[in-house]
């Protein structure tokens, strides 16, 4: 099975902050492959550098062998790549079925609509189409935003925390589906914090810490790695004085006055 | 083009600097604190320099001891602004607080030549200059840039050391924890647009003695600030010096060359040229 | 319901608007042929600024840079006025292109004062370059004998502009515009390419302004680079858009028609207070209503809410 992603050394700073060191790793297609670690590891910095939304400062990335180091996102999701936001960016005055429309569609409009309809029934949407992004839930923007994501019929999914902060039969769904698109043939790359489920959920692991790769492996590996746990709990785990990483935030994205083109 | 005017030119476009600096870093405490863009800035200085200019023509104040009275009373501008107007966009996205800024700005303007007319005035209480090294600096730009020095050293001063100072350093970092940790935001925010409005009046009153000012030049003096805290590096107070010493001599310099009209062109391309190249200014981070 | 009665509606308006400049006279034909021309600059304004978000303080740039290419065109080439209009129009749409590559990189406030310094800086060209434009002194041309011509001019614009507006609200092109307003960077990741979006956006926004800015040239016989940049051109079609309400198709139109009305009727006789009352009524806009009429429309019931235009 080959790679469909490759991280080559990826390097990124803010200020002084180096929130990626130069990790390496590959992402083997039709898997469902897992990123996990503490809060400021890195995770959601990675994924802004594999989409197109952050450029590098050293490293590669390359999608299915093509390296699309530097490429502006438009041009990444023309070869098969999606992914969703830690928190929802639905487009909130548009409508459910607008949202999905408004995703360009390579068959033409005329397919897209038949696309959309397909997906929004497939999560149960489909009634609510005439309503507003705003009007929706928590749980399901997060769906809709996921569908969304699918409109581009991607090949490897990136999932930015799809499960936070939603109910358990909303991650049931999420999973249902997540685990019919591994069944097309589809690869997922999922970031999240909810350990019971990644653990269920992902074929492989990858784990992130202070920006660099320090555990690899199947999550029954990584469940007894101890610098897994000393990354997430602190050093001699149990107990000890330092405190719980969980808390911090991320580096910031620091562009006040620019968007990227 | 000989080297004594050209350092002649440095000379005086760095002393007229340090005056805009004062304005400029008010104008970024103001977005630091708020996410807020003044647009109104320049017209607060303008409202400054009048205040000196009526002073004077009513009764030959000294500018300086008019100090005194643009100083509050800009302050209170700047309060009832907050109070009023702004304190309802805060929330939103920087884009209204700057519309509603620039209808306050336009108010400001036509108010302003209203009572005073178009024509410009001045306030050339101090004459002469002194030589120095064979420079000539103006005894009103030597004034004013001591002046304008020392109430940037008394702000800075301010903001490091009291209370309050370091309540509105704490609430430009973040408004939550700030209240978190039992700051009265709000009152930082009244505090904040007036200590700006007040630094800008301040700039104002020692700008016309140096320059001839009427009512509508505000929005040319807002782009000299803006382009000070960009090219100096957004939320850097001393940034602010840095991008003073570049408006200023960018300023002086084509006026020279050029005209006085050149010179606002001038520098607005230099402010899109850092925006576009380097957002971070000079001092700042580099994307 | 409504919608029956919508499409005839407008046809009976177009009618009368087209017969009326037989039956009245002249000062009032001026009257609404200027109405025309604010309408046609609030609603290309409202492309850029209401669809994409990007909101322009200074889009008078592209008017005077109109009226001067095609003042330029009349005087030196005797070109017919209403070609030279048209190519106004493009000489504007093309520098739109170069120079929204490069200033729509910048985010919300940057690129509004961006676009105020723009049109200041074109006036400091228009200035300068005496050989060309004779700077301050301004141009003159040859009297347009014919009002009525000039007012199908100016009302055919603003149709056009309007019909184009309509066009682009209810298609999957302007639904993205309207999602680069919302969150540029998520419509960027599903795929759509906001630089050519904005930049199309944007060059459409100036092609009109353009074109009536030549009409205006050619109206007034004389254009100097005060009256063709002045700020409060561009201001004027901040408010008129706003007030109407940013990103509808109706609301440059109803506040282009109403502030008109009012700035010819009430600051005509107090033109000390122009900008004042544009202030007031920013302030008042952005603090009480910032969609606009159109929003309390919609609140109201009168128009259905689901109705983008």
């Amino acid at each position: 099975m080959a790679p469909v992603l490759r991280i080559n050394r990826l390097r990124k700073h803010f200020g002084g902050v180096a929130a990626l060191n130069g990790p390496s790793f590959a992402v083997e297609a039709g898997t469902i492959t897992g990123l996990i670690g503490p809060n400021g590891s890195g995770k959601t910095t990675l994924f802004n550098l594999i989409t197109g939304v952050l450029d590098p400062d050293g490293g590669d990335v390359l999608l299915n062998d093509e390296r699309i180091t530097g490429w502006p996102p438009h041009r990444i999701t023309e070869r098969g790549l999606a992914r969703t936001f830690q928190i929802t960016r639905v487009f909130g005055k548009m409508t459910v079925l607008e949202n999905m429309l408004v995703v360009p569609h390579r068959g033409g409009d005329a397919h897209a609509a038949d696309l959309a309809t397909e997906l929004l029934e497939r999560v149960n949407l489909y009634d609510w189409r005439e309503r507003y992004g705003a009007e929706l839930s928590y749980g399901q923007q997060k769906l809709l935003e996921f569908v969304r994501a699918l409109m581009l019929e991607p090949n490897l999914i990136l999932l930015d925390e799809p499960f936070a902060g939603v109910n358990p039969t909303m991650v049931q769904t999420i999973l249902d589906l997540i685990r019919s698109l591994r069944q097309e043939g589809k690869t997922i790359f999922v970031i999240d914090h909810a350990m019971t489920v990644m653990m269920g959920l992902c074929d492989w692991l990858f784990v992130l810490d202070m920006g660099e790769l320090i555990a690899t492996g199947p999550p029954a590996a990584i469940q007894a790695d101890e610098r897994v746990l000393e990354a997430y709990f602190g050093r001699g785990s149990a107990g000890s004085a330092s405190p719980a990483r969980g808390g911090l935030p991320s580096p910031p994205s620091a562009d006040e006055g620019r968007v990227r083109a | 083009m000989d080297y004594q005017t050209l350092l002649q030119l440095a000379v005086g476009g760095l002393l007229l600097g340090a005056v805009y600096a004062l304005a400029a870093a008010g104008l970024n405490l103001i977005f630091g604190v708020m996410r807020v863009v003044n647009f109104a800035h320049g017209d607060l200085m303008i409202l400054g320099a009048y205040t000196a200019f009526w002073l004077y023509d009513r009764g030959g104040v000294n500018p300086l001891l008019s100090l005194t009275i643009s100083i509050p009373l800009l302050f209170v501008v700047g309060w009832i602004l907050q109070r009023f107007l702004v304190y309802r966009v805060v929330g939103q996205p920087p884009l209204m607080s700057l519309i509603l800024l620039w209808g306050v700005s336009l108010v400001i303007i036509n108010a302003g030549l209203f009572f005073w007319t178009s024509n410009v005035r001045s306030v050339p209480y101090f004459s002469g200059g002194i030589d120095l090294a064979g420079i000539q600096i103006s005894r009103s730009r030597g004034i004013a840039f001591v002046t304008a020095l020392v109430l940037s050293i008394g702000v800075w001063l301010f903001l490091q050391r009291s209370r309050w100072g370091k309540a509105i350093r704490a609430t430009a970092q973040s408004a939550e924890m700030a209240l978190v940790c039992g700051i009265n935001v709000n009152r930082v925010r009244l505090l904040t647009f007036g200590l700006a409005a007040a630094m800008a009046g301040a700039a104002g009153n020692l700008l016309i003695t140096i320059l001839a000012l009427s009512p509508g030049v505000g929005p040319s003096f807002l782009l000299k600030a803006f382009a000070i805290i960009v090219i100096g590096g957004l939320g850097s107070f001393s940034g602010a010096f840095i991008g003073a010493l570049v408006v200023g001599l960018l300023e002086s310099f084509s006026a020279f060359f050029i005209n006085a009209q050149a010179a606002d062109a001038v520098i607005y391309f230099a402010l899109i040229l850092f925006l576009l190249v380097r957002p971070g200014g000079i001092l700042g981070q580099r994307e | 319901m409504t919608k029956i009665v919508i499409w005839p509606g407008l046809a009976v308006v177009l009618i009368i608007l087209a017969v009326l400049p037989f039956f009245l006279p002249n000062y009032r034909t001026a009257f609404l042929l200027i109405t025309f021309m604010y309408v046609t600059l609030a609603s290309s304004w409202n492309i850029i600024a209401g669809y994409t978000g990007y909101v322009s303080f200074g889009h008078a740039a592209f008017f005077g840079l109109g009226a001067y290419t095609a003042a330029l065109l009349i005087t030196r080439l005797g070109t017919h006025w209403l070609l030279a209009s048209l190519v106004g129009g493009v000489v504007a749409a093309l520098v739109a292109v170069p120079l929204g590559y490069i200033l729509l990189r910048l985010r919300g406030p940057y690129f509004a004062i961006s676009m105020l310094g723009l049109a200041a800086a074109f006036e400091v060209v228009a200035n300068s370059w005496v050989s060309l434009t004779r700077g301050g002194a301004g141009l003159n041309l040859p009297p347009a004998l014919n009002l009525v011509q000039v007012y199908f001019a100016m009302g055919i614009a603003m149709v056009v502009v309007i019909g184009l507006s309509y066009r682009i609200i209810t298609s999957r092109y302007g639904l993205r515009l309207f999602a680069i307003r919302d969150d540029e960077q998520a419509a960027e990741v599903l795929g759509i390419n906001t630089t050519l979006h904005k930049v199309s956006a944007f060059t459409i926004s100036a092609f009109f302004p353009g074109v009536v800015g030549g009409f205006y040239a050619w109206n007034l016989a004389y254009i100097d680079p005060t009256s063709v940049f002045r700020p409060i051109l561009s201001i004027g079609m901040v408010i008129m858009t706003m007030f109407g309400g940013i990103g509808t198709v109706a609301g440059p139109v109803i506040g282009g028609v109403l502030l008109t009305v009012v700035a010819e009727g009430l600051w005509a006789r107090l033109p000390e207070f122009h900008r004042a009352a544009y202030g007031v009524l920013i302030v008042i806009v952005v603090l009480f209503m910032p969609g606009g009429i159109m929003t309390l429309v919609r609140t109201r019931g009168w128009v259905p809410r689901s109705w983008r235009v």
